[in-house]
């Protein structure tokens, strides 16, 4: 299968770093525009629901997930996660340098550990599945740090509805690299070469 | 795959549209019309304001990043009421004495506010519960303890993010980087590349309106509001990468990503008030926090009701 690598090359072309750099741009313009709009659904779901709010989270954890699979180097997820989330923040919302930069980073981590496990070679479904829900694991993580207080059941229920939010949007990513990969934008990656068209 | 193709034939075109507009300009010039160009020193550009604040405009970039973030990760230890407003009070009279009034500093953060509010009604619903309980149904438990928490964690919410989201105003992404690659010795492949891609953010309003515009005249884009957004944001998607990959091959060919040395126009350097502001930043949560263990309102945060 085309989707686990042989021989994986692991060094960075300037066209590796540009294409992550835009995706993140753009994904950074998402989790912006989901900042404004996903307050008020938000504010709701925490004061109905206890945790349920987690759904909402996988519209901040494509951009590493994503990025990984269309340019397939190690640093990828962590790269574009970072860069999404520093674009966010100047962008302006309601969370600062914490909640963006921060989360961002963890985020990223969550996100790479997926593709490190399997040394940058997988790229298939279960891997980047992984690599939202590890995504998720990470947006949980700074949200349970500054709300400390939630009551244990809370904690449980933010933490898996964060991963089942991850794994969703991992595997809808998946589908935007096959369809990016069939326009033929991604003809310059081994991501987009996969696919043999005779 | 027919959204793609479309997109890319609107991508040449955008394309094509600058070049002839390049090639007009020659053409007028040759043909001895005059173009009136202001001189260089008789045009004036304001340098824009890299924060509301004098005090925070002078802070190398760098040292902003990082004393945002020296500001709010020790607030994470504790979660109690007498530290977050200690801090709270400390960030809104340092802010004032730098230059943005506490009016100011509310309407430019209120979704912080908003957020803040969120924490107080999930912790105060669904907090650690202790002490007299007041109320609970299902999941819902509001007792003397968590609406206690709850407060706290309104005010360390607001005490977290404000601050942040002050420091970010007018955060120039190129001068971060400059500091990033001369200071911080960050790759310059991957800084200056990242740098390349957050330039063409003001590209994506403009292809936006062009995608949009352009689907128009073709009929489609009629329907659905919702599917419609999708589809031209993936159109945007696959223009973007387009010009990423075409912007790779003009970086390298100026010799971007080269093994030899790399020479800075801009320099970027830390001053004496770097120092200044990366202490205050430190000061204001070791103040915050000793406070609340002299009047013994520390409360670690994972720890008890």
């Amino acid at each position: 299968m085309a989707e686990t690598v042989a021989k994986a090359n692991y060094k960075w072309r300037v066209v590796d770093i540009v294409v992550t750099a835009v995706i993140a741009v753009a994904s950074g313009v998402i989790f912006w525009g989901w900042d404004v709009v996903c307050t008020v659904p938000l504010e709701i779901f925490g004061a109905v629901t206890p945790g349920f709010e987690g759904l909402l989270n996988g519209f901040w954890l494509f951009a590493g997930p994503l990025a990984a699979i269309v340019v397939r180097k190690p640093g990828a997820a962590l790269f574009a996660e970072t860069l999404a989330a520093f674009l966010e923040l100047t962008l302006g919302n309601q969370w600062g340098v914490g909640g963006s930069l921060l989360v961002g980073i963890l985020q990223g981590l969550g996100a790479e550990i997926a593709f490190a496990i399997f040394v940058w070679r997988k790229w298939n479904i279960g891997t980047i599945a992984l690599s939202g829900a590890l995504a998720g694991v990470g947006c949980w993580a700074y949200y349970w740090a500054t709300h400390p207080a939630w009551g244990a059941g809370y904690v449980v229920v933010y933490l898996i509805t964060s991963i089942l939010s991850g794994i969703i949007i991992g595997a809808v990513m998946l589908g935007v690299q096959r369809a990016l990969a069939a326009t033929g934008a991604l003809d310059r990656f081994a991501s987009g070469r996969s696919e043999a068209r005779v | 795959m027919v959204n793609g193709n479309m997109d890319e034939k609107n991508g040449t075109t955008a394309l094509d549209v600058t070049g002839e507009e390049a090639s007009a300009v020659g053409t007028v010039a040759a043909t001895g019309d005059t173009v009136t160009v202001s001189p260089p020193d008789a045009r004036r550009e304001p340098a824009r304001a890299t924060s509301p604040s004098w005090f925070i405009a002078k802070v190398n970039p760098v040292a902003r990043i990082i004393g945002a973030l020296v500001m709010c990760i020790p607030m994470f230890v504790s979660l109690d009421v007498v530290s977050a407003s200690v801090a709270l009070g400390l960030e809104f009279v340092l802010l004032w004495i730098g230059g943005i009034a506490p009016w100011r500093v509310l309407r430019s953060t209120w979704p912080v506010w908003i957020a803040a509010v969120g924490g107080f009604v999930s912790v105060f619903l669904y907090g650690r519960t202790s002490g007299e309980i007041w109320f609970s149904a299902g999941w819902i438990v509001v007792s003397q303890g968590s609406t206690y928490l709850a407060a706290a964690t309104f005010l360390r919410v607001g005490a977290i993010a404000m601050p942040g989201v002050i420091l970010a105003l007018g955060l120039d992404p190129t001068d971060l980087a400059d500091g990033l690659v001369q200071i911080l010795h960050f790759s310059p492949r991957f800084v200056y590349g990242g740098l390349a891609g957050m330039r063409m953010f003001t590209l994506l309003q403009d292809d936006w309106r062009a995608l949009g515009l352009s689907r128009r005249s073709r009929g489609l884009g009629d329907g659905n509001a919702v599917s419609r957004a999708f589809s031209q944001a993936f159109g945007l998607l696959v223009l973007s990468i387009r010009r990423a990959t075409k912007l790779a091959t003009a970086m390298e060919a100026r010799g971007f990503g080269g093994s030899g040395p790399r020479s800075a126009a801009r320099v970027s350097r830390l001053h004496p008030i770097d120092a200044v502001f990366c202490l205050i930043c430190l000061a204001i949560p070791v103040i915050a926090l000793a406070v609340a263990v002299r009047t013994g309102y520390w409360h670690f945060s994972f720890q008890g009701a």
